[in-house]
């Protein structure tokens, strides 16, 4: 009997296990998370209340909460007249898995693994002594969410 | 050895009956639909301004909605009975809260 019992039960789990992998689905945002988080860290650094320095950190002084803060590397480079200023967040190692991922390497379920990205160029106005037009270069990139 | 026969029948059912229960949840997809709210909701709290409110009603095409949860930076749904374990993780720079009303969540950004 208890032969029997461990034969059905090893049954019911194959069966519950390949059902679960075949009717799983997973929805990818992080490309459109790493668009939002551009457009919020250009309106930050652009922001006259902002004093951009040294001991700039860009989350802490942006005010942007984040509930899981190492899934994001951020980097922006700012440059105008006499100005220019550079920030980043986060692990620029995450970038070389996206590299990774770009050289077509992998195939299959692993695909789910590239993070997700945004770079864009973006136009401002600093205020330094007097306001200067800028332009900021962002590049945001979500890592894996599992 | 009537009796050893009548509770392997129980037994075997019983292993069947969790089969096919956690199969049924799987194949309405309620995980997938609980995929979909919580990344919708984290992707809206995200985009808000402040003063903005968005409603979830309870009765939903996603399923029926029993509970709506921002905590520790997630949002966590539960849909059609199904808790949520894992949430969705949002960054905001506003404060955000959500409260039941009849019929509804309303999640609020300030």
């Amino acid at each position: 009997m208890i032969y029997r019992l461990v034969l059905v039960s090893i049954v019911a789990i194959v069966v519950l296990g390949i059902s679960s992998i075949f009717y799983s689905h997973f929805i990818d945002v992080r490309d459109a998370e790493a668009r939002i988080m551009a457009r919020d860290v250009v309106d930050c650094l652009t922001d006259d209340e902002v004093v951009l320095g040294d001991s700039f950190e860009l989350f802490r002084d942006c005010g942007i909460f984040v509930g899981d803060p190492e899934r994001f590397f951020v980097r922006a480079e700012m440059v105008g007249e006499g100005f220019e200023f550079s920030v980043e967040h986060g692990d620029s190692g995450l970038t070389w898995i996206k590299d990774f991922f770009d050289a077509n390497l992998v195939s299959g379920e692993i695909k789910k693994y590239n993070p997700g990205y945004y770079t864009g160029d973006f136009v401002g106005k600093v205020f330094v002594d007097e306001e200067i037009d800028v332009s900021i270069k962002v590049e945001v990139l979500v890592s894996d969410e599992f | 050895m009537l009796n050893q026969v009548v509770v392997h029948i129980i037994l075997v059912g019983l292993i069947f009956a969790v089969f096919l229960m956690a199969t049924a949840g799987k194949v309405e997809g309620r995980g997938v639909k609980q995929q979909v709210l919580e990344k919708q909701t984290a992707l809206l709290i995200d985009s808000a301004e402040p003063g903005m409110d968005f409603i979830i009603y309870k009765i939903n095409s996603n399923g029926v909605i029993r509970d709506v949860k921002i905590d520790h930076g997630r949002v966590w749904i539960g849909i059609d009975g199904f808790d949520s374990y894992v949430g969705y993780p949002y960054f905001s720079k506003y404060s955000v809260s959500v409260r039941a009303e009849e019929g509804k969540f309303v999640v609020s950004v300030r």
